[in-house]
């Protein structure tokens, strides 16, 4: 299926028009005196020598469009000078004269932009930079000319002493430069992980954004191929995983952008007539600022992406909590959250927006606090409530689909701004109360499915110092379901004891017993079999010790309900569902909670009045279908 | 909990390894339409309508990533799969020798789903048959020893893309007749997604 379309022209769209309507969008700022800008960041970091900072004011159109093409040409043939290493003091000092002559007419701003500009400007002149005065006011949008800048320095890629960047830029450019002529040094051969790895980027690259020109052109591609490989190489851990060729794209954009020209269609760019140089140069740059974007987030990729389910399931406790009508709307309509936010996880929603949006998007992600991964959660709850009363009219038909690709042709900046500012109000309430917010959606959520089991399983995992509430909270659920849920709980626990060492083992060797109990007692026949069977599968795969397991399953083969202390009764009324399928249960349980423990069921149910009758009819469908699955 | 839960007729999946074709297949079984699709991350959902004997069905489609990163999250998809769908590239042998992998799936399935090999990209060997690294006789006796159906398909050309929809659509049919009569006896709605029909399955191209 094809994706959102991405915006063919342009990486800034509307931009320069945007800013001639005097709109205080704060992110929109001087597009016409972006040339000499970037030229002046540049030329700090270049060299220490001060110099004043020219703002012309001039309103004409006229002029604007004049020196529009001019700048661009003059602009690259400047900035290779600028960069190239054999720049010297008298070649610089000869462009500042050039650039004071030269007639840069400037957009008419907003005082507010104008204000904000400034500090910028101010930030990035300091010797050493104010880097949480920098992220405050980059939070709302970085003015196109200090991008590039700013997120090299918000990402931790540029020292912030300012002395210092000059070299600190020389060398990590070197040290990729060299890395990768090392690692495509043809006489090694390569591990079968190396070239699975190279495979995979390979047959990614030539697809990503399959409507972008700019991005078919085999130089371009050759060199992200390189930025890929070289990260996979030196994170084994989770190698290059789909997704991660999208995340490389913005920065392409921004530091192609600041080479070119702000103004410069990237679209239209013949990539071959870049200088060499200045490419490898950018190829450097984009390496390094992904590799501090994925530091972040690397559990995203690693085995089972443990990374991206706990933040769906994050996600997934944040709707319930904040637009509980939509997330017991998806539950009813049997979505998975998995079905539509892995995506957004995967590929930090680049692929959901237009470029210049995810740029703008990504501006907010490198000044938060935290790793991108607690405010992109947020963000998406944002995102996803927005489309809360279109999601709700979508009949089941169009649903899933309408949800795998939510429309935002037609957004703005206007439009982010508003997801962005929910997903900070609801971030400064929510975010704190984290643990509670866990302890929550344990007792909430019922695992219904696989993933809301490797979701808990991943808190588990978390909260290894808490083993003992979690572990015990587990075994209080597992008493008040029915039958065939308490075997979803055993899977669980499997879950965990696979994904958790230590503790968690411990623990659950010391409750052994109860869980055994508290399940033979409900549903002898099919959990004394069921039981065995993980007992089996744990001692061949060595979870317990041998005489563990054989003591347990004597346990087990033992048993008699008579003789055990009764203090529930609650299996009296479910005896009918027994011989459900186990694999029809996982589908058809959800919100089934059949036991004494009204609280509990109203915890999970929305309509409390209607508790008892949604209770009767689920167990009147599930026994039908029971009779359906024995025939 | 309601009729809600069974609202597609069919749950169709694709399965296979990276770049062997699933996205363009789904896109010309859907639209008609051969494209470049960017790589599938998570899984893609769809639909198509099949025109039955006696009435149409609605069939959902889930295109699967086929990275092996995304492995954990295919069997998720799996669950209450109906038919699947197991893709390899005959210009590709790797692509081939991997299958097993998504063979072992099946266990999430559905028991009685009914699976169809394909090996796709025929048209690149119409020009050159040297391109061909699985013969025509290994997918068949691949899809034998798995009791599959098997196709070779080209999602550029439109090779046997009808065929295979129709296959699809007449073993959906024969095994929901089935369950129709179990259903009505029953005294129960139609339901889907549970095949009761094990019959032997055979070969054809």
């Amino acid at each position: 299926m094809s994706n959102l379309p991405q915006q063919k022209k342009g990486i800034f769209p509307g931009v320069i028009h945007q800013t001639t309507t005097y709109k205080p969008v704060l992110f929109h700022s001087t597009i016409q005196n972006e040339s000499k800008e970037t030229k002046e960041i540049k030329e700090n970091l270049e060299e220490k020598n001060t110099k004043e900072n020219t703002k012309e004011k001039n309103t004409k159109e006229n002029t604007k469009e004049n020196t529009k093409e001019k700048n661009t040409k003059e602009n690259l043939k400047e900035n290779s000078k600028e960069i190239s290493k054999e720049n010297s003091k008298t070649n610089q000092k000869k462009e500042q004269k050039e650039e004071k002559q030269k007639k840069i007419s400037q957009v008419p701003i907003t005082k507010t932009e104008a204000k904000r500009f400034h500090k910028f400007e101010t930030l990035l002149e300091q010797d050493i930079c104010d880097i949480e005065q920098l992220k405050k006011l980059s939070w709302s949008g970085i003015p196109n000319v200090f991008r590039p800048t700013v997120w090299r320095l918000l990402l931790g890629y540029l020292p912030i002493n300012k002395s210092r960047r000059t070299i600190s830029l020389e060398f990590k450019r070197k040290e990729y430069k060299e890395a990768v002529e090392r690692l495509f040094n043809k006489s090694i051969r390569k591990t079968d992980f190396e070239s699975k790895n190279l495979h995979q980027i390979k047959i990614d690259l030539p697809r990503t954004q399959p409507n972008s020109d700019l991005l078919r052109q085999k130089i371009l591609q050759k060199m992200l191929k390189r930025i890929l490989y070289l990260w996979a190489i030196r994170h084994p851990a989770s190698g290059y995983v789909q997704g991660m060729n999208d995340l490389t794209l913005p920065f392409l954009y921004v530091f192609l952008n600041e080479l070119l020209g702000q103004d410069t269609d990237l679209e239209s760019v013949d990539a071959e007539k870049i200088d060499k140089d200045e490419l490898a140069n950018i190829e450097a740059d984009i390496y390094w600022c992904l590799t501090k974007l994925l530091d972040g987030i690397q559990d995203n990729y690693t085995f089972a992406n443990p990374g991206i389910q706990r933040m769906v399931f994050k996600m997934q406790g944040l709707v319930h909590k904040i637009d509980s009508k939509l997330h017991d709307f998806l539950r009813n309509k049997k979505i998975e959250f998995l079905h539509f936010a892995f995506r957004w996880m995967n590929c930090l929603l680049v692929r959901e927006f237009s470029q210049s949006l995810i740029i703008r998007l990504w501006d907010t992600y490198f000044s938060e606090q935290e790793s991108v991964a607690v405010f992109h959660v947020y963000v998406c709850v944002a995102f996803l409530t927005n489309f809360s009363k279109d999601i709700m009219s979508k009949d089941e038909n169009e649903l899933l689909i309408f949800l795998q690709h939510i429309p935002t042709k037609d957004w703005n900046e206007e439009n982010l701004k508003i997801i962005l500012a929910q997903a900070f109000l609801w971030k400064s309430l929510y975010e704190n109360a984290q643990s509670h917010l866990k302890i929550i959606e344990l007792e909430d959520l019922a695992p219904n499915d696989d993933a809301a089991i490797a979701n808990l399983s991943v808190i588990a995992n978390e909260n290894k110092a808490s083993f003992r509430e979690i572990g015990n909270l587990l075994i209080e659920q597992i008493k008040k379901v029915e039958p065939n849920l308490q075997r979803n709980f055993l899977h669980l626990i499997d879950r965990i004891l696979r994904d958790v060492d230590g503790d968690y083992v411990k623990f659950f060797e010391s409750k052994i017993d109860l869980i055994i109990t508290i399940l033979l007692k409900s549903d002898k026949e099919n959990s004394q079999r069921f039981m065995m069977d993980y007992l089996l599968k744990w001692d061949e795969d060595g979870l317990f010790p041998h005489e563990f397991i054989s003591k347990k399953m004597n346990f087990i083969s033992d048993f008699d309900i008579e003789n055990e202390n009764l203090n529930q009764n609650q299996n009296q009324n479910q005896n009918q569902n027994q011989n459900q399928n186990q694999n029809q249960n996982q589908n058809q349980n959800q919100n089934q909670n059949q036991n004494q423990n009204q609280n509990q069921n109203q915890n999970q149910n929305q309509n409390q009045n209607q508790n008892q009758n949604q209770n009767q009819n689920q167990k009147s469908k599930s026994k039908s279908k029971s009779k359906f699955s024995l025939q | 909990m309601n009729e809600e839960e069974e609202k597609y007729d069919l749950k169709i999946i694709l399965l296979g390894s990276s770049k062997v074709g699933k996205t363009t297949l789904v896109n010309r079984l859907t639209q008609g339409t051969f494209e470049n699709p960017e790589q599938t991350t998570g899984a893609t959902f769809s639909k198509k309508k099949y025109q039955g004997e006696l009435q149409e069905y609605t069939f959902s489609i889930w295109d699967t990533a086929g990275e092996e990163r995304f492995d954990s999250l295919s069997s998720f998809y799996c669950r209450n799969s109906g038919c699947e769908l197991i893709l390899y590239d005959i210009t590709d042998r790797n692509s081939f020798t991997n299958l097993d992998r998504f063979f072992d799936k099946l266990q999430y399935t559905n028991e009685d789903s009914f699976v169809i090999l394909i090996g796709t990209k025929l048209d690149l060997i119409e020009e050159t048959s040297k391109l061909r690294k699985v013969t025509l006789e290994e997918g068949k006796k691949k899809a034998n020893d798995k009791n599959s159906y098997f196709f070779e398909i080209s999602s550029k050309t439109g090779h046997n893309i009808q065929e295979l929809w129709e296959t699809v659509g007449d073993l959906f049919e024969k095994n929901s007749q089935k369950n129709e009569i179990k259903h009505r006896q029953d005294n129960n709605h139609f339901q889907i997604n549970s095949f009761t029909n094990n019959q032997k399955k055979k070969n054809c191209c």
